[in-house]
């Protein structure tokens, strides 16, 4: 029997790195949208990173799962990348037609850090937009 | 003496598993049935004709084939010369149409040539037949490990391997949450190609709606139609045998290419 596969969520300044290592159960996978959840808020974070090139097999449930876990996060103000996507993955995704919709994905876990350093400062003027937006209606 | 398709299951579970002669059989009498009547010698010659077929594509051992249709036959003639007094020999087989099988679709590989004519071409390693119980999300994974392991072993690529892995993931999880659970059997194809089959068995409700399930509109809460008919894209072929209250067996096959 495959023993229960605990993922880490790692602080790293004000981002929350999650490296999936292998194809983990439903169960383990659902712990970790909630917890991710959990932390967004506790640790303040504005980004989410999943690495996922450590893992080999990714199906309709697990890419709902990240879907789920990216629209949540994005709601509490947090943008997610899913970083590391194999190839083999990425071509057995397409084939069977299943996408990952509101997650922005980058090649490797460094372009991953650049892009949100990028993407957090220009949400800060989108965020006082949408106040400004908030404050008329 | 118990009717034809008795006789006919018996001696195919002496070639393999009870269910497997079950869907065998089974399909086999939805083509006969279409030819005619049952018990017409019409009817008969389809059926025979139809198992034949199957176990072409079943039977890939040809030394076993041919023993199993050496069986089939004896009981072939000895059925229609009791019953109709030896006057209806069997008849040509109809034009062989694989997507008559069982209600789902199959999409048909292209088919390839073996590297030399003959046929005879260097082995890999048998890998055999390998069978994994699904009753707990954690099989899931495991199964997915023993289905990469087998593509890998028989010389799949890797995104192959991936696909296969990928599919059996999906089709694992459909039937832990639509039947609590089912067994998988892998085994190894050699004819027309060589390539990884994998045998889904659950004995849950079955799929009411297939059509509807299979159709591109189709959205379920949990995700079974994206599941179905993503596996359905990734493999070479792909048979869907359900009925409501009787389970569901899904034979997916991928080819090395």
């Amino acid at each position: 029997m495959t023993p229960q596969v605990r993922v880490p969520v790692i602080k790293l300044r004000d981002v929350l790195l999650v490296p999936m290592r292998e194809h983990i159960d439903d169960r383990a996978m659902m712990r970790l949208v909630e917890e991710v959840g959990e932390r967004i808020s506790t640790d303040r974070a504005r980004g989410v990173i999943i690495d996922v090139s450590g893992v080999d097999v990714l199906d309709s449930f697990m890419t709902r799962a990240i879907r789920d876990l990216a629209l949540s996060a994005r709601l509490m103000g947090a943008i997610t990348y899913l970083t590391g996507l194999q190839a083999a993955v990425a071509m057995t995704l397409v084939e069977m037609g299943l996408d990952v919709p509101g997650v922005r994905t980058t090649l490797n876990l460094d372009r991953a850090l650049a892009e949100l350093e990028r993407d957090t400062k220009r949400r800060g003027i989108a965020d006082s937009e949408l106040e400004e937006l908030l404050v008329k209606n | 003496m118990g009717s034809i398709l008795e006789e006919s299951r018996t001696v195919l579970e002496g070639f393999f598993s009870a269910p497997i002669a079950k869907a065998i059989t089974g399909a086999a009498t939805k083509r006969a049935n279409a030819a005619g009547q049952e018990g017409d010698p019409n009817w008969s010659a389809a059926l025979f004709a139809e198992l034949t077929r199957l176990l072409a594509v079943y039977l890939p051992d040809p030394s076993r084939r041919g023993d199993c249709m050496a069986r089939l036959e004896v009981l072939g003639q000895s059925v229609i010369s009791t019953r109709f007094g030896g006057s209806a020999a069997l008849r040509p087989p109809p034009v062989p149409r694989l997507d008559s099988f069982g209600m789902g679709e199959v999409r048909k590989a292209e088919p390839r040539r073996a590297s030399s004519p003959s046929g005879e071409r260097p082995r890999a390693p048998k890998v055999g037949t390998t069978s994994v119980v699904v009753r707990d999300e954690v099989d899931i994974p495991n199964a997915c490990e023993v289905a990469k392991d087998l593509a890998r072993k028989l010389g799949f690529s890797l995104v192959d391997q991936t696909k296969m892995a990928t599919a059996v993931s999906e089709l694992a999880r459909n039937m832990l949450q639509y039947a609590g659970g089912g067994n998988i059997r892998f085994a190894e194809v050699l004819a027309p190609r060589r390539g990884l089959e994998a045998f889904f068995e659950d004995n849950g409700p079955g799929i009411a709606d297939l059509e509807g399930v299979l159709d591109p509109k189709y959205r379920s809460t949990t995700g079974m139609g994206m599941g179905l008919r993503g596996s359905k894209r990734i493999a070479d072929e792909f048979l869907i045998d359900t009925q409501p209250g009787d389970g569901t067996r899904i034979t997916m096959r991928k080819y090395v290419a």
